[in-house]
């Protein structure tokens, strides 16, 4: 059996959610933090993937990655091939899809742990960059899980957006999901049942873990 | 010796702080009012992490100067704050959370060693533990020893007895007194309880629906205390005096104030040390003469009657002060006074029960 798209869906999951916890972490924060109005905005463009359909987004995001729209066009001034149609195209438009499911946890984890803790290791004399990184971030441990294993498990999943905005390319962009769909298609059940109970198996096992990791206090041990 | 020169002003809805707030910034400093007085936000605004109107020097240095457009944010004011409610980081240990502002060469430069801060603070056995499951006292202890490793110019400690359990109020207050002196680290204490303050300040500042409605030494404060109509009950006076022997067997501490003794209940305290006698000004009585015999009161203090001040919300008592080396305050109804005929410039004795120092 060809396991290249399980590396590549693999690939493109991880990446992804390396890249959106590095987008993530300000956004969130600033969300957390801010009492300007055009907050509930940002929040709600943050949350529009939750409610499209993967289609309509994945449909603007080929026009606007496409060479002729004004990020794939940009793009391709600059690196000289498309974003529609490659690996690249389907990080950022798995970003924008999966955005809100690492946003919102992490968003939340800082609301939750407000600006109690941070207030103390201001007067002690902790700069806010220190005090990010030793009070706010081990404090938000349980939201960065969950916004890992959510990321992650959102764009392992992910269907329609790629088939817009990637389409099918062996090694390139036919992730997993689109391959179980393409066998069904051909009434190749047998590889169908082998790739969606690897899925089912693997998500399974990934989200027990995190569930299981997640029942410790976050208090520091004895 | 720094000054502390300060002026605050910052609107919260119908909450309106105004202060301005000039005093000697040496020892500790006792800030006193009622919940809602403002006593959390001047300290808030003193740590930066509130930002009102006004100015704020300290010494020569400057925190906060509209008019320069000067702010300095609190991480590098070094004005540690000891919140209520400890907020010790639960993510690491007691340890951790000692070590958390830490800093050798500010502490080297400060005078402060670390192991003395934990034996001072007796926080040793408790190093290793999570900060989870430990009483209020012990977390109390904790932020003041984080705060104090921080070697910051200025603490300031916001309600420090308010979650500590009763059977441990009496251990926060010496260690706190302590700190002052030992790591010679000025303190500013906020309290609504007066008998609180009265144990470890040496200056007081009384605060009233945001405004600072008197300061200065503790003595000047505690005299006038009917005036300011705050706890009128606890008018009276402090006393530095110096212990001189001990009566272990009736359990009494012999202490000497400018020529003159008292006994007071007995106080674990070494010979030639110096503690605090507060006597309150309804438990000093006045008699003309020396009463030789016959009498329980133990105590009497000679001194020269220096002022008789009306109390206005009690028009049946006055207060006499009594210059006995320090203001002595008497309050008497003004029947005795009367009958006595007793004048300013009067030598009176001042008696006060040891049972009640």
């Amino acid at each position: 059996m060809n396991l290249a798209p399980v590396v590549l869906t693999l690939k493109l999951a991880t990446i992804t959610t390396v890249l959106l916890l590095v987008v993530g972490t300000p956004l969130a924060w600033w969300l957390a933090h801010t009492r300007r109005r055009i907050k509930p905005a940002i929040e709600a463009v943050v949350a529009l993937p939750l409610v499209l359909p993967p289609t309509v987004l994945g449909f603007y995001l080929l026009i606007a990655l496409s060479p002729n729209g004004i990020v794939g066009g940009l793009w391709q001034q600059v690196a000289g091939s498309a974003l529609t149609f490659s690996f690249t195209g389907l990080v950022v438009a798995s970003m924008l899809y999966s955005m809100p499911f690492v946003v919102q946890p992490l968003q939340n984890a800082f609301v939750a742990n407000g600006s109690r803790y941070l207030e103390a290791a201001w007067t002690l004399g902790s700069r806010p960059m220190e005090s990010f990184w030793r009070i706010s971030l081990p404090l938000a441990r349980r939201g960065y899980v969950n916004a890992i294993v959510l990321g992650f498990a959102h764009t392992l999943g992910e269907f329609g957006v790629v088939l817009m905005v990637g389409g099918n390319i062996p090694g390139k962009t036919q992730v997993l999901s689109i391959v179980i769909y393409d066998r069904v298609e051909a009434l190749d059940y047998a590889t169908a049942h082998v790739l969606s109970a690897g899925l089912l198996a693997f998500s399974f096992a990934v989200l027990l873990i995190v569930y299981v990791l997640n029942q410790r206090p976050v208090q520091a041990s004895a | 010796m720094n000054r502390f020169e300060s002026s605050f002003r910052l609107r919260r809805g119908d909450f309106m702080l105004d202060t301005a707030l000039d005093v000697e910034l040496n020892g500790v400093i006792g800030i006193l009012g009622d919940s809602g007085a403002g006593k959390s936000t001047l300290l808030r605004c003193i740590a930066g992490l509130e930002r009102a109107r006004g100015e704020l020097h300290i010494g020569d240095t400057v925190w906060q100067d509209d008019a320069r457009k000067l702010f300095v944010p609190p991480w590098e004011r070094g004005a540690a704050l000891m919140f209520q409610d400890a907020r010790l980081f639960p993510h690491l240990s007691v340890e951790g959370n000692l070590r958390f502002a830490s800093r050798e060469p500010r502490l080297r430069e400060a005078g402060i060693v670390s192991e003395r801060v934990i034996e001072a603070l007796s926080l040793g056995p408790l190093l290793k533990r999570a900060v989870g499951g430990l009483s209020g006292g012990e977390q109390q202890r904790i932020a003041l020893g984080r705060a104090v490793l921080s070697a910051p110019r200025l603490l300031l400690l916001d309600e420090p007895l308010a979650s500590v359990g009763n059977a441990h109020k009496r251990e926060i207050l010496p260690l706190i007194r302590a700190v002052a002196d030992e790591f010679q680290i000025p303190v500013m204490l906020v309290s609504h309880s007066i008998p609180e303050l009265i144990e470890i300040s040496d200056q007081m500042v009384i605060m009233k629906s945001g405004a600072i409605a008197a300061h200065g030494s503790i003595n000047d404060v505690l005299i006038n205390l009917h005036e300011y109509s705050y706890g009128g009950d606890q008018t009276g006076c402090v006393l530095w005096t110096k212990v001189v022997g001990h009566d272990e067997e009736n359990h009494l501490t012999s202490v000497e104030f400018s020529g003159q003794h008292l006994l007071i209940p007995y106080r674990r305290s070494d010979i030639g040390q110096t503690v605090r006698v507060h006597i309150l000004s309804r438990n000093v009585s006045i008699a003309t003469r020396r009463i030789e015999s016959g009498f329980s009161v133990l105590n009497v203090l000679e001194g020269k009657v220096q002022e008789i001040r009306d109390i206005a919300t009690q028009s049946g008592i006055v207060d006499l002060v009594i210059d006995i080396g320090a203001p002595l305050v008497a309050t008497v109804t003004r029947r005795s006074l009367a009958e006595m005929r007793i004048a300013v410039g009067d030598i009176v004795f001042a008696y006060c029960k040891a049972a009640a120092l």
